[in-house]
């Protein structure tokens, strides 16, 4: 175990309050860098002249087919942001509950979800959407009720990783499939050299409030642990790294803008972002891991 | 005093002075402040993602692959030319 922020350290700080306040701050301020669902997490490239609205899109596409999510798929969606994976999936037909500790967030779902699903046109979604508040550690949900779950770059700022995938895995029926990307720090060996360097600091406390980069040799221990079968790895690093560029030149754009709402917080966010960019592939790594549900 | 590498001859001259100017660019320092033997890691301005960035710098120029061991405990000025020139060596045409 790293002398790193550690997830299991007795002195982990809650993290419900403490990562509100970035995710809380008005969603305004992120419109005003990132893509028109505001999916804030890495987009998916394909072309070099890909927009990061193309990126996003395909991403979400790829997050529905891995989790094999069609018409009345019942989906739970930790930790889901402004709900570009809720609303897409609910278009899809699929019945799916956020959770996020957000309030700004949950009322940004609520009103974007009635113009997503009203009229159920071309995309042909009947599909319904729910949105709880709160710690997904807090919440009372049925055992064996979804079809899939999904923790893109939520869990991250759970401290009881275990705990929250032995808790997936028992809220999935049998053959329910999980998607999880997240930030990890490259090695154990760069884990416990980095996680408290200054610069890593900043975004984790000044930043996001919380949150634990653990290696992904961490995760693919408490999914074996909590019962599932892995059926897959992707490596999304550069993609992040794309990404980050265009939210960084986006953020860039509407200086004026976002510090009118929040005055500094443009230089707030660039700094954030080049640390993020400077990191891929040399301290940390982007990875989705899929897993099944299969006993 | 200006960045003097230990070992002297021109190509070793010319990846010095390459290093020197990527590391003051990146950290915006004057050469004049940097010595070869110098640790990197004590220069004002410097924490451990600008470094990360003077490498993945080096490495872009260079079109090589520093060891991690490098890339994450280099010292001084001097260990970077010397593992610049022998990796550019190796994969001269």
């Amino acid at each position: 175990m790293s002398s790193g922020a550690g997830e299991r350290g007795g002195a982990a700080p809650v993290a419900p309050d403490a990562s509100n306040h970035h995710y809380d701050l008005p969603p305004r301020i992120f419109e005003l860098f990132l893509d028109e669902s505001l999916k804030y997490s890495v987009g998916l490239f394909e072309r070099p002249d890909d927009t990061l609205e193309a990126a996003q899109l395909r991403k979400l596409d790829f997050i529905a087919r891995e989790l094999r999510a069609g018409p009345g798929t019942r989906v739970l969606d930790v930790g889901c942001g402004w709900g570009s994976l809720v609303g897409f999936l609910a278009r899809r037909g699929c019945r799916v509950t956020g959770i996020t500790p957000s309030p700004r967030q949950a009322e940004h779902i609520e009103r974007r979800s009635r113009e997503a699903l009203e009229p159920r046109g071309a995309a042909g979604g009947a599909g319904d959407i729910t949105v709880l508040r709160g710690a997904f550690e807090d919440q009372v949900l049925p055992e064996g009720s979804f079809d899939a779950i999904s923790f893109v770059g939520s869990i991250v700022h759970l401290p009881d990783k275990a705990a929250a995938l032995a808790r997936a895995h028992r809220l999935l029926a049998h053959h329910g499939r999980l998607y999880l990307s997240e930030t990890c720090f490259r090695s154990e060996k760069r884990y416990a050299q980095f996680s408290t360097s200054a610069e890593f600091g900043f975004i984790r406390d000044e930043i996001f409030g919380w949150g634990d980069c653990v290696p992904v040799s961490r995760y693919v221990a408490h999914l074996e642990t909590a019962g599932f079968s892995l059926a897959g790895m992707v490596d999304l690093t550069a993609n992040y790294r794309r990404t980050i560029e265009e939210w960084r030149r986006r953020a860039e754009r509407n200086r004026t803008a976002i510090d009118e709402i929040c005055p500094g917080y443009t230089d707030r966010l660039l700094r954030y972002f080049d640390i993020c960019n400077a990191s891929w592939g040399f301290t940390t790594k982007q990875y989705a891991l899929i897993a099944v549900r299969e006993r | 005093m200006g960045a003097q590498p230990s070992v002297n001859d021109a190509e070793t001259a010319e990846i010095a002075a390459t290093i020197t100017k990527i590391i003051c660019d990146s950290l915006q320092i004057s050469p004049a402040t940097l010595a070869a033997t110098q640790n990197l890691r004590q220069l004002e301005k410097v924490d451990s993602i600008n470094l990360v960035r003077v490498m993945a710098r080096i490495e872009d120029h260079f079109d090589i692959e520093l060891e991690d061991d490098l890339v994450f405990e280099v010292t001084t000025l001097d260990e970077l030319v010397v593992a610049v020139r022998q990796l550019s060596r190796r994969t001269a045409p």
